[in-house]
């Protein structure tokens, strides 16, 4: 046959294997606010990836804050591991890309030991005063978050990325004083039951 | 200048996918609508227990002139008249408050006195927020004045309302008191 002939264009798709590949990361954000912060973390998590759509994560880390506050010069104290497990889910069309942006859910547990302490109370009734201290207080939250994040290539194994979390508390068990003023891995903890938060991370994908 | 920006948008335009900026969208209407909320300190941040009285036939105030002393602690309260609820501190030392209730009407005085067995637990609300001492109600015990006196009222027993003390300026303590004429007076304790 003479002419032009067309070419059948065929594309064949590589099929993703089901282990596509792991990885470690490190929150560089945390451990900035822990150097010149009120509070922040050292956090290291490691994920598997699942056909480069599921990624199941863990996220270990030590929440620490050292903070008096000028005003009214009470004093918090806390240095306690928490861990956050769950999934991220890849939202890429091109699952080949190195770069991605995806969405997450985690559960989060954290069971921390801490001081409070702050000026005497004077009574300005009757002749006593209040030792406002306590220390070796016990508090354990879970709670819950829903993340969005990018992550993309820096160079051959190297990538970085950040999170943006909406956080959500879903049990907390209080010390005598009431909440606690920092939740080791949830942030800065209030009577309202969520918050935001967010990481900055250096990852090492294999 | 003009072009230059053009060129800027096609190109930002270019590398932000249409299902990216989707997703970009969705987050920011998300942060928006979800938003965080601080606590501040209270605008009331003044621990105090709340005392009422209820007439046991109607629910007139207190028809006559209170004063309230606390042993060891002066005067707490005074020369409230026509009152329905009392707001007073409590010692943050003590875990038993003696309050002396101290009724006139013209010339006559009458001494009640109230006993009020309490916790005292260190409360925390904010870094920023000074700190407080918030208290339990355990027991209350009420010591009526003798009966022989021609004094309009008689105050006959106490009953804890809400055992908390904190911030919230709601009735913690209701006293029940009646006049000689209703029926004879008792006393009674309340747990």
């Amino acid at each position: 046959m003479q002419g032009v002939q067309f070419s059948q264009k065929v594309t064949e798709r590589k099929p993703v294997p089901l282990f596509s590949g792991y990885g470690v990361s490190a929150d560089l954000a945390g451990i900035g606010m822990a150097t010149v912060g009120k509070w922040g973390q050292y956090e290291v998590s490691a994920h598997l990836g699942l056909r480069r759509r599921f990624f199941p994560v863990v996220e270990l880390g030590i929440g620490t804050s050292n903070y008096t506050d000028d005003r009214s010069r009470l004093h918090y104290k806390v240095h306690s591991p928490y861990f956050r497990i769950g999934m991220d889910y890849s939202l890429n069309k091109n699952r080949a890309s190195r770069n991605r942006y995806f969405v997450g859910l985690r559960y989060g547990f954290s069971s921390f030991n801490y001081d409070l302490d702050g000026p005497t109370i004077k009574d300005p009734y009757w002749s006593y005063d209040f030792d406002y201290y306590l220390h070796g207080i016990d508090g354990k939250m879970h709670w819950g978050e829903l993340l969005f994040g990018i992550q993309t290539q820096l160079w051959k194994f190297i990538h970085c990325g950040w999170t943006v979390r909406y956080k959500c508390r879903i049990h907390e068990s209080q010390g005598e004083p009431g909440h606690a003023y920092y939740v080791p891995g949830y942030g800065k903890n209030s009577s309202s039951s969520k918050c935001f938060g967010g990481t900055f991370v250096i990852v090492f994908e294999l | 200048m003009h072009l230059f920006l053009c060129k800027m948008h096609s190109l930002s335009c270019h590398i932000m996918s249409k299902k990216l900026k989707k997703h970009l969208t969705i987050l920011f209407a998300f942060c928006t609508i979800v938003s965080c909320t601080s606590i501040d300190c209270p605008l009331d941040s003044v621990v105090v227990m709340t005392l009422t009285f209820h007439d046991t036939e109607t629910e007139a105030a207190l028809p006559c002139t209170l004063n309230v002393e606390g042993a060891g602690a002066g005067v707490l309260y005074n020369e409230g008249k026509d009152l329905k609820s009392v707001p007073l501190p409590m010692s943050i030392g003590a875990l038993t408050d003696t309050l002396y209730l101290m009724l006139s009407d013209n010339n006559l005085n009458v001494v009640d006195t109230l006993y009020v067995n309490h916790t005292n637990e260190m409360h925390f609300e904010a870094m920023d927020c000074p700190g407080a001492v918030f208290h339990h109600i355990t027991e209350v015990r009420l010591h009526p004045h003798a009966l022989d006196t021609n004094f309009p009222v008689i105050l006959d027993s106490v009953s804890i309302i809400r055992p908390l003390v904190d911030y919230n300026d709601v009735e913690n303590i209701r006293i029940y008191y009646h006049l000689p004429a209703d029926n004879s007076a008792t006393s009674s304790v309340r747990r």
